[in-house]
């Protein structure tokens, strides 16, 4: 089975790059004791192609682009792969022109181990897609959602105090590739001192996360304290989706509500009456009917 | 641990006589004159309270809002212009959305939302705007001071 899909793409990459499709495939390149990332540029190399780690290669991809002059770059994609080549493609930071992608299928076991919602990419290319499976269990969000806001503040105090500040979090993460990024600006995060003050840090990088976060798991996986920040970053993709309907990742075409007006980003009729309960006391005095 | 050692002056636990530290942001089509502002405060609220003049509600980054509660302000307050109104036309839409999901976002973390308030409300209503002023800031009066409650 695992071998198939193996095959599979290694199949579909070597097809491309004789072709001419692309001229060198992204990929991991197992077989040495370890998985890597690597990129194999003659067929006769992809007998190294592994799909045996989950590793956020588009953050690679993003670097290489930028030093490659010409030519198509094909990646191999996981779900969570392909979904952060839409928010790139969203945030311009790519030329969707020179990117194609090889998707793979996760298998239950890898999308168990990830914690997974949605366990392949749309397109493809090796192995069979687990539709209709989410593999996510929520048990954890409903603890903290259950706790009162101040049970809240001691849990994240308590979790963020461990952060050490090393970047990992952000450098892993392959939305997280602004040029200057406020985090290391002292005008909002105090430089030189851990752990950083609540709430700075991670409020901003959540926010900043807020409409492009896929929920990959790749900052959580990186973070040496074991901060557990995808809980976050979940929690706020829930939110989104329940004020906005906007789900990250799922169409290059669906704008980001936080750069849209109400009326080419309206909220959903939940979160309509939400605005509309804390905008109460105002809306009251001067007749502010909803929006 | 550092939050404890800045305790500000005025520091209670909470109740109705805390007097609660503000960031307070106002548009500068609708609210140019930060004096006018400051004295719309309630009096004891207006001595310490940061004023910051911007030139959009959608100026207001998620930032602004991480450090006023990092530097230990109890409370943040925009005032901007009513929908419909704004100079930048739909900048307030902006700044709807954003607060929406912040305040969802502090409640998350830990920090009660109620502690960020957006008010898009018509300026030459001087009454009205002072009225939920203090209605907020009663309120923040009674969550108390953010560095020991949240
Ligand atoms: S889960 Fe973490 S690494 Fe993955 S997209 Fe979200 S913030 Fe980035
Ligand atoms: S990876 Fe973990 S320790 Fe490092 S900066 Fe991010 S949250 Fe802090």
């Amino acid at each position: 089975m695992e071998e198939r899909r193996e095959e599979q793409a290694r199949e579909r990459a070597r097809s491309m790059l004789l072709s001419g499709e692309a001229r060198a495939v992204l990929g991991l390149r197992g077989g040495r004791g370890q998985v890597l990332p690597y990129l194999f540029s003659r067929p006769e190399e992809l007998g190294d192609l592994s799909l045996s780690g989950i590793y956020p290669l588009a953050k690679v991809a993003l670097r290489l682009l930028e030093k490659w002059e010409g030519g198509r770059l094909a990646v191999v994609s996981r779900g969570c792969d392909e979904r952060h080549f839409v928010e790139l493609e969203k945030k311009n930071a790519l030329d969707t022109r020179r990117v194609a992608l090889i998707g793979v299928a996760c298998t239950e076991e890898e999308a168990r181990e990830c914690g997974c919602s949605r366990p392949y990419p749309n397109q493809v290319d090796a192995g069979h897609p687990l539709a209709d499976a989410d593999f996510f269990d929520r048990r954890e969000l409903e603890e903290l959602l259950g706790m009162k806001v101040s049970e809240r503040r001691r849990y994240w105090t308590e979790v963020l105090s461990r952060c050490i500040k090393c970047y990992g979090c952000r450098n892993s993460c392959p939305l997280c590739n602004c040029v200057d990024c406020r985090l290391e600006e002292s005008r909002w995060v105090r430089v030189g001192e851990i752990p950083p003050e609540y709430p700075s840090f991670h409020l901003i990088r959540a926010f900043h996360l807020a409409d492009k976060c896929v929920d990959c798991g790749a900052c959580e996986r990186a973070c040496p304290m074991h901060i557990p920040i995808r809980r976050l970053h979940r929690l706020i993709g829930e939110e989104m989706k329940r004020l906005f309907d906007y789900r990250a990742g799922r169409d290059a075409g669906e704008k980001s509500p936080l750069l849209t007006d109400l009326e080419e980003g309206p909220f959903t009729t939940e979160g309509e009456d939400e605005v509309a309960r804390f905008m109460e006391a105002v809306a009251r005095e001067v007749g502010w009917v909803g929006l | 641990m550092r939050i404890y050692e800045r305790l500000g002056e005025g520091f209670r636990e909470g109740g109705p006589d805390y007097l609660p530290s503000l960031a307070v942001f106002h548009c500068r089509w609708c609210f140019p004159d930060a004096e006018r502002v400051r004295a719309m405060l309630p009096e004891r609220a207006a001595e310490k309270a940061l004023l910051v003049r911007v030139d959009c509600t959608a100026r207001i980054e998620a930032e602004f809002v991480a450090k006023a509660f990092s530097e230990g302000y109890d409370g943040l307050l925009v005032l901007g212009c009513e929908l419909g109104e704004c100079h930048h036309l739909t900048g307030n839409h902006r700044a709807l959305k954003r607060f929406a999901l912040l305040r969802n976002m502090l409640s998350l973390l830990g920090i009660y939302p109620e502690r960020l308030r957006l008010m898009l409300v018509p300026p030459f209503d001087e009454e009205l705007v002072r009225a939920s002023i203090s209605e907020y800031v009663s309120e923040l009066g009674e969550l108390g001071s953010f560095r020991y409650l949240g």
